[in-house]
């Protein structure tokens, strides 16, 4: 499972625009879409987790009554005497469905960018990624509820990304019942990407991934973090105000620098841990970090991980 | 060693101590408020932070508060006093000033004896080597011992201060107790002033301060404070006192004027009325609060001689201005002499004159008429004031008579009309009037005219001056005598519209004559049937008899003029001895003035036979319990007195002294300013370690 952590410092300038060329450029020259030619899907950006009719071989397995003798490999038959058919990994169209956190909380931006707009330029990414791969793109927003939802479809590629362009922070944030509600909308087992800040204890995100899981999905968690929330670099005493509650703490950020660092990264390894028990591919991204950077990192290290499979 | 203060009011500067705690609290809360996405982490840690913080800032924020004290103290100009004098040289000890309120307002309720209590507890406050005066006061200040250190003879004395029926005045006692501070030669001084500090008693004009470095205690018994409203006190502010004629008895008609002040409950009372000590009648009354009614008592009949009456509130706190006393005689009967000319028709010229005189009530008038004879020298000695209307007197000796007559006090009023010619010569000739002076046309001024002018300053003319009180002008006059009036012996008190005179006044011996310029019935002009013509002739008669109604009482205060008196109009007082018994029963022996000092009557006595009664009421002005602000009124105490203080300490204290004593606050300053470096200094230090 990938590790890959972006906790670097800012490198390449700011995120820029969704779908700006230059962005898609640089992802375009890691080559990935021979690769899917080669594995049925861009495989460094997802893979089917279904198996069915396509040019990718999978595996082997001994032939069953009401098989289809059409799928009797009988090169095996000659050399071992017995019935095997070749199961080949799905090459049809599969749903990717993206899920965005807009809560209050998304809206923090310590620099020029926010962690929604952030999300947003990833998301209009991963759905043109998914599109130009002829899945079906799905998209829905939530905060603590369902804000928005595109249901996914082949030809609704353009709606996704204008739903993406229009979104605006909500309330405060919960995963459990936006993620319960969106479980029920998914009838096909989908690829779910979970973009969110996951502000919530792990045990809670866990539960609410893990309802996506037991209906079969395949759910990548993309954890999006500012870089003042993963550094806290305030010097000034200030009153810290809760985007989502509103509530305010005194603080006195010198004195309490290193512990809130320490928190935060053990709240990191602890979602890293409990997602990964479940199942579920987790990335942060630090919204300093450009975007291309970010997703080249992430997909590199993706690949890697196909390969050795 | 004492410590005082060249300019207290800079002390007030310790309220700034407030500001740096302020700020340091201010700071915490106006801290620059940033948005984050949520405080899940920061909440576990943010208690221990914040207390580490304030623990952090006490060390500056004292700092900040020392030197902030320092400077105040600078500023306030402290005083050693022991300092600036050589042990021993100006003595050990306090100077006490007890100032002890004993205006009536203090017999309410149980204020003289709290005042009292605090005024021994004073003494008995006294340490070794202090020394007290003790000064009474209400609206004169009385000081009763000169500084002494004997407390037994000080409580002695305070146990013979008695209240007094005066109203409370704060400036002459101030005096005092300035004249006492500025003669101590103790390091020490301190005014204790005893009062309920009436709001009346100081005139936001007059001087109070005290000379600088004397500590100054008020001891309140207004109680203010505790009762949140001025005490409710019912006061009688006056009497109105009516006479009517009913079949040739006198009946007097009394109406009070209660008021009451303070208090915010209906408090019901009575209110009774009696005559030579016994009542007549007694009504019950209720009084809102802060207002006044006039309560009127049924009329009753005057006695002969002098009669005292007392009107009395039962049922109020304060017991000195719930009497009023007054006294009553049968008025007066002013004898007129009118002579006059029959006119046509069986009337005589001083028909009108008669009607009008024989209506007055105070005094009333006894007209005697006389036509067409000269009077006798006992007609003129029977009269207080001769009327001539229009007559022709027939013979000078007449108007030498006359001329005697006015010389010794005797009034005398001409109407000039178309027989009055040789009359008017003959006076003039007397010196009674001005000389004729001839008109256009050699006679009688024929022209239509009205009055324009008046002299209303005019003893009894008063009444005229008041809005709708007189129109003088609606008279028309068709003829009228020239009058020349003489630039020093004539005074022009009416004009015509033409400038002409129309009355003159003239002083001759004791007496005055007033001369009108046309007639007084309606043979030349109709004045006499416009309404002012009454009051206008009863005022004149008034005036030239030299006529003033007794005063049914005199306020404590003041001053009567014993010579005045007069019963049954005679002068009973000359060549004898006047004895006097005041209201407490003391007899003194009466000189030309008598200052009344007690609430009551005196009795006048000649040859042990009572020639008159003089009712005397405490001043309502105190009965108004309204209390000042305390602090207001310590501040103007204590205002800055630094001329004074030089002035009368000059003889002990040497002008170095008083420099050394008074030079501490530089030392100060330079402390304070070397703090605030110190402050500036640490506080880039926390900062940068911060």
């Amino acid at each position: 499972m990938s590790r890959a952590r972006v906790y670097g410092e800012s490198s390449a300038g700011s995120p820029t625009r969704f779908l700006e060329p230059k962005t898609l450029a640089r992802i375009s020259n890691l080559d990935l879409l021979s690769r899917t030619v080669v594995e049925g899907f861009i495989s460094g950006l997802h893979r089917s987790p279904f198996f069915g009719r396509s040019l990718d071989f999978a595996e082997h397995r001994p032939y069953m009554p009401g098989d289809d003798i059409r799928q009797i490999d009988w090169k095996v038959f000659a050399r071992s005497d017995r019935f095997y058919v070749k199961v080949f990994e799905a090459d049809t169209n599969s749903n990717c469905v993206i899920l965005l956190d807009v809560s209050r909380s998304m809206a923090f931006a310590s620099e020029s960018i926010s962690k929604l707009d952030y999300g947003r330029y990833l998301a209009a990414c991963l759905a043109y990624f998914s599109h130009r791969q002829r899945d079906r793109v799905g998209f829905a927003s939530f905060d603590n509820e369902v804000v928005t939802f595109v249901p996914p479809s082949a030809k609704h590629l353009e709606e996704v990304l204008h739903t993406i362009d229009r979104l605006e922070p909500g309330g405060a944030g919960s995963l459990l019942a936006p993620l319960q509600h969106l479980g029920g909308l998914l009838r096909r087992r989908s690829m779910v990407i979970l973009i969110s800040d996951f502000y919530e204890e792990p045990e809670e995100i866990f539960k609410a991934v893990s309802l996506l899981r037991s209906r079969g999905n395949d759910v990548l968690a993309f954890h999006l973090l500012d870089a003042a929330e993963l550094r806290f670099p305030f010097q000034e005493i200030a009153e810290f105000e809760d985007l989502e509650t509103e509530t305010r703490i005194a603080v006195q950020p010198e004195l309490l620098r290193e512990e809130y660092r320490r928190l935060i990264g053990r709240h990191i390894e602890s979602l890293d841990e409990k997602l990964s028990e479940a199942g579920v591919a987790y990335h942060l991204f630090d919204t300093s970090v450009p975007l291309d950077f970010a997703l080249y990192s992430y997909l590199s290290s993706r690949q890697r991980v196909t390969r050795i499979r | 060693m004492g410590l005082s203060f060249l300019t207290p009011f800079f002390l007030a500067g310790f309220a700034l101590l407030a500001v740096p705690v302020l700020i340091h609290l201010q700071r915490r809360h106006r801290a620059r408020v940033l948005a984050f996405p949520s405080l899940m982490f920061l909440r576990k840690v943010e208690q221990a932070s914040v207390r580490r913080r304030r623990i952090r800032h006490w060390a500056l924020l004292a700092l900040r508060c020392l030197a902030l004290a320092i400077l105040v103290l600078a500023f306030s100009r402290p005083i050693l006093q022991a300092g600036a004098t050589a042990v021993g040289e100006l003595g050990e000890g306090r100077e006490l000033v007890l100032l002890l309120d004993r205006s009536y307002s203090m017999g309410f309720e149980d204020r003289w004896d709290r005042a009292r209590d605090a005024a021994r507890e004073a003494i008995n406050g006294m340490a070794e080597g202090d020394v007290a005066s003790l000064v009474a006061f209400d609206e004169w200040s009385t000081i009763l011992s000169q500084p002494t250190g004997d407390r037994l003879e000080l409580e002695q004395l305070l146990a013979s201060v008695e209240l007094s029926p005066r109203p409370t005045r704060f400036a002459p006692v101030i005096k005092s107790a300035r004249k006492i501070v500025l003669e101590s030669e103790l390091p020490h001084q301190e005014v204790l002033l005893i009062s309920d500090f009436q709001r009346v008693g100081w005139d936001r004009g007059e001087d109070l301060r005290l000379p600088a470095g004397a500590e100054v205690r008020l001891v309140d018994l207004s109680d203010r404070d505790r009762l949140g409203v001025t005490p409710s006190n019912l006061a009688l502010i006056s009497l109105i006192l009516e006479r009517s004629q009913l079949e040739n008895r006198e009946r007097i008609v009394v109406q009070a004027r209660v008021s009451r002040r303070g208090g915010d409950q209906e408090i019901p009372a009575s209110l009774s009325l009696s005559l030579n000590g016994r009542e007549l009648e007694s009504l019950e009354i209720s009084v809102d609060p802060d207002s006044s009614t006039l309560v009127g008592f049924e009329d009753f009949s005057l006695p002969a001689g002098v009669s005292r009456g007392k009107v009395r509130i039962v049922g109020d706190s304060l017991a000195a201005d719930n009497e009023l006393f007054f006294v009553l005689s049968r008025g007066q009967t002013l004898p007129v002499l009118l002579l006059e000319e029959p006119r046509r028709g069986g009337g005589g010229s001083g028909l009108y004159i008669e009607k009008a005189l024989s209506l007055a009530i105070e005094p009333m008038i006894q007209v005697r008429r006389l036509r067409g004879g000269r009077p006798s020298t006992e007609d003129l000695e029977q009269a207080a004031v001769v009327v001539l209307s229009d007559v022709e007197l027939g013979s000078t000796s007449v108007a030498a008579e006359l001329r005697s007559f006015v010389e010794e006090g005797g009034g005398l009023l001409v109407a000039l009309g178309s027989r009055s010619g040789e009359t008017h010569a003959a006076l003039a000739e007397a010196g009674l009037l001005p000389k004729p002076s001839v008109g256009q046309g050699g006679g009688p001024a024929m022209r239509v005219t009205r009055l324009a002018f008046l002299d209303r300053t005019l003893p009894g003319f008063e009444l005229f001056s008041g809005p709708r009180s007189g129109d003088f002008g609606t008279a028309r006059f068709f003829r009228r005598q020239h009058l020349a009036p003489e630039a020093d012996l004539d005074r022009v008190l009416a004009r015509f519209e033409d400038g002409g005179a129309a009355l003159l006044d003239r002083k001759v011996g004791d007496g005055r004559v007033m001369v009108w310029a046309s007639t007084l019935d309606t043979y030349w002009n109709d004045f006499v049937l416009q309404p002012v013509f009454l009051p206008f002739l009863h005022q004149s008669v008034k005036n030239l008899s030299g006529f003033r109604p007794p005063a049914p009482w005199h306020t404590i205060g003041d001053v009567v003029d014993l010579a005045d008196l007069r019963v049954d109009g005679e002068d009973q007082l000359s060549g004898q001895t006047l004895e006097i018994t005041t209201p407490r029963g003391d007899e003194v022996v009466g000189g030309e003035v008598l200052e009344v000092e007690e609430a009551g009557f005196y009795s006048l006595t000649v040859d042990e036979e009572e020639v008159d009664v003089l009712a005397v009421n405490v001043d309502r002005r105190e009965s108004d319990l309204a209390s000042l602000d305390s602090e207001e009124f310590l501040a103007a105490l204590q205002s800055l007195g630094g001329n004074s203080d030089a002035e009368g300490r000059a003889v002990v204290r040497t002008a170095e002294e008083r420099e050394r004593a008074q030079g501490l606050w530089r030392y100060l300053a330079l402390v304070g300013l070397l703090l605030l470096v110190g402050e500036i200094f640490l506080a880039n230090r926390l900062s940068m370690a911060s």
